[in-house]
């Protein structure tokens, strides 16, 4: 909900990250850059997961296939830098548009089944084609523009293409299509019942899912000069549900906190013990049982409690 | 003198200890070895080796009159975590070089990493030659491990030796087995045109059942066997293989440090007798000069007789840089660079070269047959004879 409350905090959040890089600390770049990455990442699942009510086991898929078509027309085929990022989004969709058509005719546990069985299938010609992708080994070197090739620039990069897919899935969520993805959710019967398309609404999220995935795939792949056959694999997948749920599900910006979270305590967990994933699953343990609506639903509650 | 000013003397000397080897007077060296996830246990043993030259270095009043401090992160077995690890040990903890991976994706990103930040990384134990091609090699990375190629075609040398005429090969189906099988079938057709390969088994990474492969191989009638089913894997492997007699009816070479005393040791008599295998390192090899040293420190370190073969291969990964930090004089990355390019240095195995055009260290590989030892004291399959396969003529 737009309050005056929260147009603040996110000015706040907004100036906070234009303002980063004037502390000086590449690492604190590189770190923010790269939630900033997985909090797009996790705001395009929850168009599914969220908005849709569609639990995908296979959201890495497009995030992989965004980041190797990224990858590939960069730098195999040398193709201008606005021309292949674009292009990598459209790729991302058009396979998003394929699986999904499948995926959607199926239901709950079915349609979890099918986007997990689909997304390992893209890690399969990932992981076998190895002229292309590099197979195993990975893809390194992409011919990332030198102008670009900056940290600092590359930081502020990512803040105006996540910014913008940010604003327009905010558009979106909020327009007609957006209240009849959520109609779909809460009651399919009551949607069909009064004309909705359920299966075409919920195949345009899914599209629309998987493009902005691609996009935080082929940010990733700018971003680390290389891609790898691991981001398509089920856990990159289990990962972003992770965020998701860590944030809350139930907000618009919660998965980008539950990002924001998940890799700042990676970060430092690892750091000091090897345990890490022991940390991981009790904090998860900690959110499912006492905050079920992520951190972000946590704190709005507190607040309404407040007033 | 009370307690308390006791304390506060101790903390001004540590402080002061400290400040003497603050900014510029450490050199940093970061490690990133895996110490969780399925590759843990080489990733711990590897740091330990790092550690303890450091140790070394340090006890012996330091490098160029520096301190050698290491800096690890828990690479995780993961490329993508690598890359992040890699750069947070660059921009935060301001390490001036890198060490480590395990796996050759790992390796390849840690690679980018040095590449983009302009710092020195030594592979410690990814083996694939697609880092030291043409497209990925840059001068900022360096390779301690022996390359595919040299495992590859170390294993047709010893399927020469055992006169293999019809080969069946088992690898593993991702880059690793389709490098080995490019290296050993060329190599293999080199030096024993007589030899066939007469059935080629590609079991799935992440497999279990090997049952169709063992029994394949059986039907095809070869007399030998090149295997890259690797050490994590054998274990499973040889169970399945024992009870069809597969290992009395064929030759069997396999690569992966199958050989290693930790494999040994863990298989007990389920080690199959007589099969041909490979190790970095076996503490037995020989008792004299730095090995016997080295092993003797190992064995105090560990608390165990029977050590380890990884944290030889951590120790000369870090070992590469210092001799060359020491060489230069300096540890500009530049002049390092230089240094190393043809530095010839002493390990606990044996001599090292670093080629200078590819980087490539001339790391070979030890290589014997698995019998059971009349050592009371160590009840397992040993290499007997131990044979050092030098890699020179090899790692191409």
């Amino acid at each position: 909900m737009i309050t005056q409350r929260n147009l603040i905090l996110l000015g706040i959040v907004g100036a906070a990250l234009l303002a980063l890089p004037l502390i000086g600390s590449l690492f604190a770049i590189y770190l923010v850059n790269e939630i900033l990455i997985f909090a797009l990442f996790a705001l395009s699942f929850n168009l599914l997961l969220g908005y849709g009510g569609l639990i995908s086991f296979g959201h890495a898929a497009y995030f992989a296939i965004g980041a190797y078509a990224c990858a590939v027309l960069l730098t195999t085929f040398g193709w201008p830098f606005f021309l292949a990022f674009g292009a990598a989004a459209v790729i991302s969709a058009v396979c998003a548009a394929v699986i999904g058509y499948f995926c959607v005719k199926l239901t709950e546990i079915y349609f979890s089944m099918l986007t997990l069985a689909f997304a390992q299938l893209v890690w399969a010609v990932a992981f076998k084609w190895i002229a292309v992708t590099g197979g195993d080994t990975g893809f390194i070197g992409v011919a990332v523009p030198d102008w670009l090739d900056v940290p600092v620039r590359f930081y502020y990069f990512t803040i105006v293409v996540v910014a913008l897919c940010a604003w327009i899935m905010w558009r979106i969520v909020n327009s007609a299509y957006g209240f009849t993805l959520v109609a779909t959710r809460e009651n399919r019967n009551r949607a069909e019942f009064i004309g909705v398309d359920v299966k075409r609404i919920q195949l345009v999220a899914f599209i629309l899912a998987g493009t902005f995935a691609g996009v935080a795939g082929s940010l990733f792949t700018l971003f680390n000069h290389s891609v790898f056959v691991e981001s398509a694999w089920w856990t990159q997948s289990a990962e972003v549900m992770i965020m998701s749920i860590l944030g809350g599900v139930g907000t618009f910006l919660g998965p980008a906190l539950g990002a924001a979270t998940l890799l700042i305590l990676d970060r430092f967990i690892t750091e000091w013990t090897v345990y890490w994933p022991t940390f991981l699953a009790i904090i998860l343990l900690a959110v499912l049982f006492f905050f079920p609506e992520g951190l972000m639903g946590f704190a709005s509650k507190r607040k309404k409690k407040g007033e | 003198m009370d307690k308390k000013s006791l304390l506060l003397t101790g903390t001004v000397l540590s402080l002061s200890a400290t400040a003497a080897f603050a900014e510029g007077d450490i050199i940093k060296i970061g490690a990133l070895y895996p110490t969780s996830g399925p590759c843990q246990l080489i990733g711990e043993y590897s740091l330990l080796g790092t550690e303890i030259l450091a140790e070394e270095i340090n006890a012996a009043g330091g490098l160029n009159g520096k301190q050698i401090e290491v800096i690890h992160r828990d690479s995780k077995c993961d490329p993508a975590e690598a890359t992040a690890m890699a750069r947070d040990l660059i921009a935060r903890e301001e390490v001036d070089f890198l060490v480590g991976g395990v796996s050759s994706s790992v390796g390849q990103a840690i690679s980018e990493v040095s590449r983009q930040e302009e710092t020195i990384y030594i592979a410690a134990i990814p083996k694939s030659t697609q880092m030291t091609s043409p497209e990925n090699f840059h001068k900022f990375v360096f390779r301690a491990a022996a390359n595919t190629n040299t495992e590859g075609k170390s294993a047709a040398v010893i399927a020469d030796q055992l006169e293999m005429n019809k080969i069946c090969t088992i690898l593993m189906d991702y880059s690793y087995g389709h490098s080995l099988n490019e290296a050993f079938t060329a190599h293999i057709a080199k030096i024993r045109p007589e030899a066939e390969i007469v059935q080629q088994e590609w079991p799935k990474n992440g497999t279990t059942d090997y049952t169709a492969h063992i029994t394949n191989i059986m039907a095809a009638g070869c007399d030998g066997v090149f295997s890259g089913v690797w050490a994590g894997l054998f274990p499973a492997f040889a169970k399945q293989a024992a009870p069809f007699g597969f290992f009395n009816q064929v030759k069997y070479v396999t690569a992966g440090e199958v050989g290693s005393p930790e494999v040994a040791e863990q298989m007990g008599a389920d080690m199959p007798e007589g099969i041909w295998a490979n190790s970095y390192e076996v503490f037995y090899h020989s008792a004299a000069d730095a090995h016997g040293e080295f092993t003797a420190k190992l064995q105090e370190k560990l608390g165990v007789e029977n050590t380890p073969s990884w944290p030889v291969v951590g120790y000369v990964a870090a070992q590469w840089l210092t001799e060359a930090i020491a060489k230069a004089g300096s540890s500009e990355t530049d002049a390092v660079i230089a240094a190393l390019e043809g530095l010839s240095i002493d390990t606990p195995i044996g001599p090292q070269t670093m080629r200078a055009e590819d980087h490539q260290a001339n790391r070979g590989q030890f290589w014997g047959k698995m019998v059971q030892s009349a050592d009371d004291s160590y009840p397992y399959r040993r290499m007997e004879p131990v044979s050092y396969v030098v890699a020179d003529e090899l790692m191409d």
